[in-house]
């Protein structure tokens, strides 16, 4: 009967509970090497995973690196868990300023690792968000920008000339009216003039900000209090709105759109202009995600002005890694700092601006002749050198996450037209600052 | 009778407790420690950079006065009420194609099962690329058939139905199978005597398969209340609670304030306050149909 | 007459049957053809179903990136144990509560589903503090012992509500016979619930599958599993889409061969027919 099929189901039960025990024997090994655990994204076209499995051939097998993969998303989670816990497994782990801002305690300050002469060699806002509390808790490996990309054939089929990007604007509005069209007559639009991520996701707060700095604006003022509500501010959030719904010529489903999906759009050939990370040329060079319509026919820039006293301003990112406390109680810091200064050596900046785009953050290789001359590079470091010439900040703050969702949740409502623009940043600023009073 | 007797009543009072060892176990060495650690945590103040405080009831107290918690619940009512409706309706016409016999029943009834399987990441990328506005194919093919002349920012516009439809179609194979494995269980002479009496097959849905599958719609319904209030991947994917909390449902509210922004004590509230209130309505809807059933009975 | 009707029947089933395969095929098949063609085809106007141009670059990196594939290891391990842990313990609690009347049978079980109740986030710390103190953070057995016990209050009230809908006699006539309570119960009643045992079966290897954030939390490097590896190329300005839904295809060959392999006991147990309520 089936009790035969029953027997053999706890035989098996049996033998599958005891065989991860039996398989996981300890092999002894004649020398242990240290491990040192690092969390970051995927070793996928992850030019710094790379760079830490040749560090290990480099020490010999001394050192071993354990790389703890995760989506970007969760290394938040990963890290909140860890530290809340009291756990000591990630020795290294990825960070930006929104991380070193709310992580930091758990971090080791590498302040006296780090002579002052060296960290001059990098760009001043490639350290900003690895610095929290004036002290600073990491190593960047690369810096971000938001630049400005335009499709020149585009431009040229619309009567525009192909290398002059919009430098304000009104320019930017004439240029974006004329670049959307409805190419195949069936009474919908299948070309926008221009796209920027407006997706809670990518987040929009970002898209905000850099309107915001354009305007002269900002966040909070000296003292801690919101002011993006003041006329600047509406400035800024009427500039968008008045692209989507005045001029027509972004299209209102933008709203859904993060930043991989506007790349995505750009590099089809539906989008004309767009502003984007860095990222945005990498892909624009690469043909498996540019159409042929698209691939090298890009040219990128820094972001337009919106207030006429104002060139350009932008939002920077950098990303880098720190030490946690968990390493100085193993006693691995010296080793975890050897590793870091191989994983953000010249040589890994290098092949991680090559393959994907990653912006370096040493000064010195803004004016190396190789770089400066290839074609495939040139525009975008000249694009980042000019940059760095405006304004470049971002908003960021220990409690950043709570901040970012309350003022996104109001531009969100003001982008659908549901509330007044005013109105939805005054309340977002009402948001804000009883955030920042605490609970 | 004597020591006989006893023993052998002492036997039958043991055997529950010996069958429910193994489980309880488990449980106990895995779930209750941790139970009690989040019952305790829900009483602290307790962020990620300052030292844990105990502050007693303050974060239940709080929840009362948070307007979000309010908003919140509203949203997880409607998604939870339009997610399980559509989810036990759609289940059932499944199941009752399912449970005929036509060859190749038993690939349709595999393949049914595979958005279950779907990985969740990968279901929220695929509905995001479903909805997109202008390229998305549900645009696509609306526009097409001509059933809309302009495209729609589904994620934007109908957020909430959006959100169901996605949710739904990843956990319909869910209810299908109880429902499925329930109409299995029912004999097959109840149908054929009852079409020798000339019933017609509504008339046996609604006199036979109905009332002896109350039960198992009843478990259909009260697992996917649960799963429908801990539905989290669509939600972070696709909308994040957005635009403008629209879709903030609770489940979601409770993972952004533990993990987002560190406040874990608040968090823990939230959850707790949450599993009471979905205990209350599920007793109170195991009341309703036991009443009902007992009124039928009569 | 009767063949006429059974053919008109088949139509109409045929027809419902090709319905339900849009629904559930159609999204999967269109987001499956974006991880074979390049990126800029599926934004493409006008919007093409078929892919112009054919690669299949990212399932191959898929099946030669050594950590991804221990990772599908890893799952189907942790997936099978906690499928039959859950399976095992599951049956026994559920008959128990379906067959006996017992002191604190009601909080008993209401605790248990408690377990189910609470959002898992909540449990995530103080779980994986006690994962810690087990000294198992990074082995398949913390992810089995979490799967299963997230996982059996729901295959408990399954189980215990088809053991219930079952009626008493063929096991009173077992045990008359001199059966044990367990034999009659192994014997009798779980045969009998093949359906049942099948849905919970499936619930947990899927649960289990699917889990990302015990997965996430609770392993390293070595006992990573696939929802993890799936998504881990989502970087913050590098993500490759074609490369995490081939991933996720690969991800839904191992639960589809079970589920073929289920389907058998989804039809009712061998006696079914003769039992009236």
């Amino acid at each position: 009967m089936r009790s035969r099929w029953w027997g053999h189901g706890v035989l098996l039960l049996v033998t599958l509970l005891v065989l991860p025990f039996l398989s996981g024997a300890p092999l002894q090994a004649q020398q242990q090497p240290l491990v040192l655990r690092v969390l970051d994204e995927g070793p996928v076209g992850n030019p710094w995973a790379k760079a830490a499995s040749e560090y290990e051939r480099f020490t010999n097998g001394r050192v071993r690196v354990e790389w703890i993969s995760s989506p970007w998303p969760g290394i938040q989670t990963r890290l909140a868990t860890t530290f809340a816990a009291g756990d000591t497994s990630i020795d290294i782990t990825k960070t930006w300023g929104g991380w070193t801002n709310e992580f930091w305690p758990f971090f080791q300050s590498i302040d006296d690792k780090w002579p002052a002469r060296q960290r001059a060699t990098l760009l001043t806002y490639a350290l900003h968000p690895v610095t929290a509390a004036g002290h600073i808790y990491g190593v960047p490996r690369h810096v971000t920008l938001y630049y400005f990309y335009w499709n020149k054939k585009m431009f040229q089929e619309a009567g525009l000339d192909p290398t002059k990007p919009p430098q304000t604007y009104e320019q930017l509005v004439a240029m974006c009216t004329k670049l959307t069209k409805d190419k195949d007559g069936d009474g919908r639009i299948d070309q926008w003039g221009y796209a920027e991520s407006m997706d809670v996701a990518s987040p929009m707060l970002n898209t905000f900000e850099r309107w915001l700095y354009r305007a002269g604006g900002d966040i909070l003022d000296a003292r801690g209090n919101p002011v993006f509500n003041d006329r600047r501010g509406l400035r800024a959030l009427q500039a968008i709105y008045d692209l989507i719904y005045t001029h027509k010529c972004i299209d209102p489903g933008a709203l859904q759109l993060g930043n991989p999906a506007t790349r995505q759009v750009f590099n089809a050939g539906r989008v004309a202009m767009m502003s984007m990370w860095g990222s945005g040329w990498a892909e624009a060079q690469d043909p498996n995600r540019a159409s042929k319509d698209v691939l090298g026919n890009v040219g990128v820039t820094i972001l337009p002005a919106l207030d006429p006293a104002i060139r350009s301003a932008t939002i920077h990112g950098s990303e880098g890694y720190a030490i946690t406390k968990a390493a100085a109680q193993r006693g691995v810091v010296e080793e975890a700092w050897r590793l870091l200064q191989y994983m953000t050596s010249r040589a890994v900046q290098l092949e991680a601006l090559k393959t994907r785009g990653y912006m370096p953050p040493s000064l010195a290789l803004y004016d190396d002749p190789e770089l400066t001359r290839d074609p495939a590079l040139a525009p975008l470091m000249a694009a980042t050198a000019e940059a760095g010439r405006h304004p470049v900040k971002r908003f960021v703050w220990s409690e950043y996450p709570r901040l970012e969702d309350a003022i996104e949740s109001e531009l969100q409502a003001a982008l659908r037209g549901r509330k007044p623009l005013q109105a939805a940043l005054d309340s977002a600023a009402t948001a804000v600052a009883r955030i920042l009073k605490g609970p | 009778m004597g020591i006989g007797y006893t023993r052998r009543r002492l036997q039958a009072r043991a055997t529950p407790f010996l069958l429910l060892l193994p489980a309880l176990a488990l449980l106990t060495a895995v779930a209750a420690y941790p139970l009690v650690g989040a019952a305790r945590i829900s009483l602290l103040q307790l962020r990620i950079n300052t030292p844990e405080k105990f502050v007693g009831l303050e974060n239940y107290r709080r929840l009362l006065s948070d307007p979000q918690m309010l908003q919140s619940l509203g949203v997880t009512t409607v998604f939870v009420l339009g997610s399980v409706t559509a989810a036990i309706f759609l289940a059932y016409l499944l199941a009752l194609l399912l449970y005929q016999d036509f060859p190749g029943r038993r690939i349709v009834r595999t393949i049914v099962l595979i958005p279950w399987a779907l990985a969740p990441v990968v279901n929220g990328i695929m509905w995001k690329s479903m909805y997109a506005p202008n390229f998305g194919p549900l645009n696509d093919v609306l526009n097409r058939i001509g059933v809309l002349s302009q495209s729609v920012s589904w994620l934007i516009d109908y957020p909430m139905a959006s959100l169901i439809l996605a949710y739904v179609w990843k956990v319909l194979p869910f209810p299908t199978l109880i429902i499925l494995a329930g109409l299995e269980g029912i004999p097959h002479e109840l149908y054929e005597a009852a079409e020798v009496d000339g019933a017609g097959s509504l008339t046996r849905f609604r006199r036979i398969t109905l009332p002896l599958q109350r039960t198992v719609t009843l478990l259909a319904v009260i697992l996917m209340l649960v799963d429908a209030l801990h539905a989290f991947a669509v939600v972070d994917i696709l909308t994040r609670g957005g635009p403008a909390d629209r879709t903030m449902v609770l489940n979601y509210a409770i993972f952004r304030t533990a993990f987002r922004y560190l406040d874990f004590g608040y968090g823990a509230a939230m959850a707790f306050a949450l599993t009471a209130l979905v205990l209350v309505l599920t007793f109170v809807y195991l009341r309703a149909q036991s009443e009902a059933a007992l009124a039928t009975a009569r | 007459m009767r063949r006429v009707r059974r053919a008109v029947k088949l139509t109409v089933i045929y027809a419902a049957v090709a319905v339900v395969l849009v629904w559930a095929l159609f999204p999967i098949l269109w987001i499956a053809s974006s991880s074979i063609r390049p990126q800029y085809e599926i934004v493409a106007t006008p919007l093409r179903y078929l892919p112009q141009t054919i690669t299949f670059q990212s399932y191959r990196s898929a099946f030669t990136d050594p950590a991804f594939m221990r990772s599908l290891r890893n799952t189907v391990a942790v997936a099978s144990l906690t499928t039959l842990l859950a399976l095992a313990t599951g049956a026994l609690a559920a008959y128990a509560f379906a067959r006996f009347d017992f002191a604190l049978k009601r909080p008993l079980f209401l605790g248990v589903f408690l377990i189910r109740m609470i959002p898992a986030f909540t449990l995530a710390i103080p779980l994986f503090v006690t994962m810690r103190t087990y000294g198992l953070i990074d082995t398949i057995a913390a992810l089995v012992l979490t799967h299963t016990t997230l996982v059996l209050p729901v295959s408990i009230l399954i189980m215990r509500t088809f053991f219930e809908n079952l009626p008493t006699a063929y096991e009173e006539a077992a045990m008359m016979d001199g059966a044990t309570r367990l034999q009659a119960m192994t014997r009798i009643v779980l045969p009998l619930s093949t359906p049942a045992l099948m849905v919970a079966a499936v619930l947990s290897m899927i649960s289990s599958w699917n889990d990302y954030l015990f997965a996430l939390l609770f392993t390293l490097s070595k006992a990573r599993t696939i929802m993890v590896a799936i998504a881990d190329v989502e970087g913050a300005f590098y993500v490759d889409y074609p490369l995490i839904v081939a991933r996720g295809m690969i991800a839904l060959i191992p639960p589809v061969i079970a589920a073929l392999a289920f389907q058998r006991y989804l039809v009712r147990g061998l006696t079914g027919g003769a039992l009236t309520q």
